[in-house]
């Protein structure tokens, strides 16, 4: 039997805390994840994030490698989940693919971004 | 900042003010005028109930106006407009879409009914309704915050620590411009009676103030570093201060112009109160536009706090072994220096002995009060953003042979091909002693270096050739080694260690963090074969297994949550001081606070693979679960 029991409350204490989620929608997973290389290419881009987003003031974009739009317009929150946010996408071809978001949080209109990419490698 | 964004914050600045100011008139004719009024004469009254019913409408006018105003700036704010005409077109979106749209509208339709439901204010009862009015739409405010974006009970605790505070804040500094107003018609002695019944009022106002900054402040700053370390703390720490300039200034009207009233200076202590009441209010509005840059920073909780000073203080060490009592002693020779010097103000026959002795005392005690004092670096509070995710231990698996290993050699014990050569020897990171240090002060440390004490160079900082996520990923993969090295030497734990953080997919379709399982007991199965994760015989609904895989994964008989991330897989081995290779067949049980409790490895003397054995080992960490819940919450980007 092996316990890792509690050894130093310095540890304790830096790593616990309360962790309320608080004011600003932030990236919390994505799909394809950021960083990731796929091996079939994507036909939605969905992130979850770490609050409920206003649809129709938050977006994602997907640029390819020459900068050109590959999105199919529109982002969509998932009609049970106000922090899954969508966007359709054309035929992607292999390559890496830039996705630029944009967030409204629901409950205090509080505005974020990022960009991450993805690769598409069969 | 931007245009858009200061008119912003300007507009909810003006129409918060405005909000209570409304609230304020109407409460201050409720609750504190009528008995004066009645007592004045005739004419005195009608002016003075004339200008409470002006004060009233110009704070509606107001507060509508600059909330059409907020309106449109938060249009132009959420649809990034780079033109009037792309503000303009979003202006109904925002309005009728978007939940501060609906909010915002609720708020001003309340705030414009509750003129008509005044009418000429000759009634209590409308008077009362109005303010009710005035008050609801303050609270609908709430709703659109910080407070409303919390999770859980925090969230019903914000919002109604926050409806409080704002409605202290109307009845309280939305009072000042009527009793301004009030003053400025009566008689002195009527005065002084009009001060006086509103004291009570402001003083109870106060203590609300004061006890919900409190709450919010506990909430959504969280303690010291954070207070003295970000913008959203030192705005409330300015917000502190004016409060007791609010306070001088309501001591001042009680307790000076409100008694001279009586005297022969009556007419000179009217014109004194009222100046007090017109600086008052100046310093009222700036605290409410305070509030309002509050309101557009991210709270303080989830910044980086950068600390100010060079040391911190360590109370740790009033427990420690050796230091302890040395600190222990230093410190009630302090207590007892300024409890000398208090008793010598008030003792004046033996002033000067007990001054003497105080400061004899006191230098008895300095030499020893260094202990209670640590050196701190900027970074010291700084929290890792990683949520010690599987993925940054890994990454910091891959960083450490290149940028590490030299000095603290490849297995952290600080003896690398170049330790000899340094002039204080790298520090052994597979030792306890690694524990007593913050993940803020490993990252000072990482990013700009050791000096050694003769000012040559004991470690260099890797700031320019390091990202700072690759630092981060380096802390928690030197702690998650410290663990594991210390379990493959006893055999035991010795270390705390929060569970590898990572997402998994579940037979439900569902993909799922540690945070979504807070809750659970996880067991956690190193998964190469078919038959590796098989559950045990009795189901336990709060006992989730998921299977770590290698790539490419295998097909497993049993029906379980998948981690397909090579990451966690690696990430389990070194937090265990296991080969990644060897790891095959390891199972991990993980606490409901998403602690790291027990590890079994197939030839362990008692055997997990016995389902009865598994579940009494469940049983026990069910019946002993960990004091604090693991911090995975989320840090703001700067």
């Amino acid at each position: 039997m092996n316990y890792l029991y509690t050894g130093s409350l310095a540890a304790v204490l830096a790593l616990a805390g309360a962790g309320a989620a608080l004011a600003h929608a932030d990236l919390a997973s994505a799909d394809p994840a950021a960083g990731a290389t796929v091996k079939t290419a994507p036909t939605t881009i969905s992130i979850t994030f770490t609050e409920e987003v206003e649809p129709k003031f938050s977006s994602i974009e997907v640029l390819d490698a020459q900068g050109t739009r590959v999105d199919a317009g529109k982002a969509q929150t998932a009609p049970d989940n106000e922090k899954l946010l969508s966007v359709g996408l054309k035929p992607l071809a292999p390559g890496t693919y830039k996705v630029i978001w944009h967030a409204t949080a629901a409950d205090d209109s509080h505005k974020t971004k990022g960009n991450y990419e993805f690769t598409v490698k069969p | 900042m931007e245009a858009a964004e200061l008119g912003l914050t300007a507009a909810r600045g003006v129409q918060i003010a405005a909000s209570l100011s409304a609230l304020g008139v109407a409460a201050f004719w409720s609750m504190v005028a009528p008995p004066v009024l009645a007592a004045a004469d005739g004419p005195t009254r009608r002016r003075i109930e004339a200008g409470l019913r002006q004060l009233f409408h110009a704070s509606l006018a107001v507060a509508v106006a600059a909330g059409l105003v907020w309106l449109a700036a938060q249009a132009a704010f959420m649809a990034e407009a780079d033109s009037l005409a792309d503000a303009a077109a979003a202006l109904w979106p925002v309005l009728t879409d978007t939940h501060f749209g609906h909010i915002l509208g609720a708020r001003l339709v309340l705030l414009a009914l509750s003129a008509p439901a005044l009418g000429n204010g000759s009634n209590g009862g409308r008077r009362v309704l109005a303010a009710g009015m005035a008050a609801l739409a303050l609270i609908l405010h709430t709703w659109s915050t910080h407070a409303a974006a919390a999770a859980g009970i925090e969230r019903t605790i914000l919002l109604g620590a926050e409806s409080l505070h704002l409605l202290a804040a109307g009845a309280w500094l939305g009072s000042l411009v009527p009793l301004f107003a009030a003053v400025g018609a009566l008689a002195p002695e009527q005065c002084a009676r009009m001060a006086r019944r509103f004291s009570p009022l402001g003083m109870l106002c106060v203590a609300i103030l004061a006890g919900t900054a409190l709450v919010q402040g506990w909430i959504l700053i969280g303690g010291l570093p954070a207070l003295v370390g970000t913008d959203y703390g030192r705005i409330a720490l300015v917000k502190l201060a004016l409060l007791l300039v609010l306070l001088a200034f309501a001591a001042a009207n009680r307790f000076r112009y409100a008694p001279a009233m009586h005297g022969p200076a009556g007419a000179a202590a009217k014109r004194g109160l009222r100046r007090s009441i017109a600086v008052e209010t100046a310093v009222g509005l700036v605290v409410v536009f305070a509030a309002s840059l509050l309101a557009d920073l991210p709270p303080a909780q989830h910044q980086q706090p950068v600390w100010p000073f060079a040391w911190q203080p360590n109370i740790a060490i009033l427990g420690d072994p050796d230091f302890g009592p040395e600190a222990t002693g230093g410190l009630l020779r302090l207590g007892a220096a300024v409890a000398l010097a208090a008793i010598a103000l008030f003792w004046r026959r033996l002033r000067w002995v007990l001054l003497i002795a105080a400061v004899a005392v006191a230098a008895w005690a300095v030499p020893h009060l260094d202990l209670l004092l640590a050196r701190a670096y900027p970074t010291s509070f700084y929290r890792s953003p990683t949520g010690f995710a599987a993925a940054a231990i890994a990454r910091g698996a891959e960083l450490y042979p290149e940028h590490c290993a030299a000095c603290h050699g490849s297995d952290g014990r600080g003896d690398g091909p170049q330790a000899k050569s340094l002039p204080i020897p790298p520090a052994d990171l597979t030792a306890g002693h690694l524990w007593n240090h913050s993940d803020g002060e490993l990252f000072w440390w990482l990013s700009h270096g050791i000096d050694a004490p003769r000012g040559d160079l004991a470690m260099p900082g890797f700031a320019d050739s390091l990202s700072e996520d690759d630092r981060w990923a380096l802390i928690d993969y030197v702690r998650a080694r410290n663990a594991g090295a210390a379990m493959a030497a006893s055999g035991q734990g010795v270390h705390l260690v929060p569970a590898p953080d990572f997402s998994t997919a579940c037979a439900d379709g569902r993909t799922l963090t540690m945070a979504d399982l807070d809750g659970r007991i996880l067991r956690i199965v190193a998964a190469d074969q078919p038959s590796a994760a098989a559950a045990p015989a009795s189901s336990e609904p709060d006992v989730i297994t998921i299977a770590l895989q290698r790539d490419p994964p295998v097909r497993l008989a049993t029906e379980v949550c998948m981690a397909a991330d090579p990451a966690a897989w690696t990430a389990y081995a070194v937090v265990s001081g296991v080969d990644p290779d060897a790891l095959a067949g390891t199972q991990f049980l993980v606490d409901a606070r998403g602690w790291l409790r027990a590890r079994w490895r197939p030839g362990d003397a008692i055997d997990w693979a016995d389902s009865k054995t598994l579940l009494a080992e469940i049983a026990q960490i069910r019946a002993s679960p960990s004091a604090a819940t693991v911090n995975r919450g989320h840090l703001h980007q700067p």
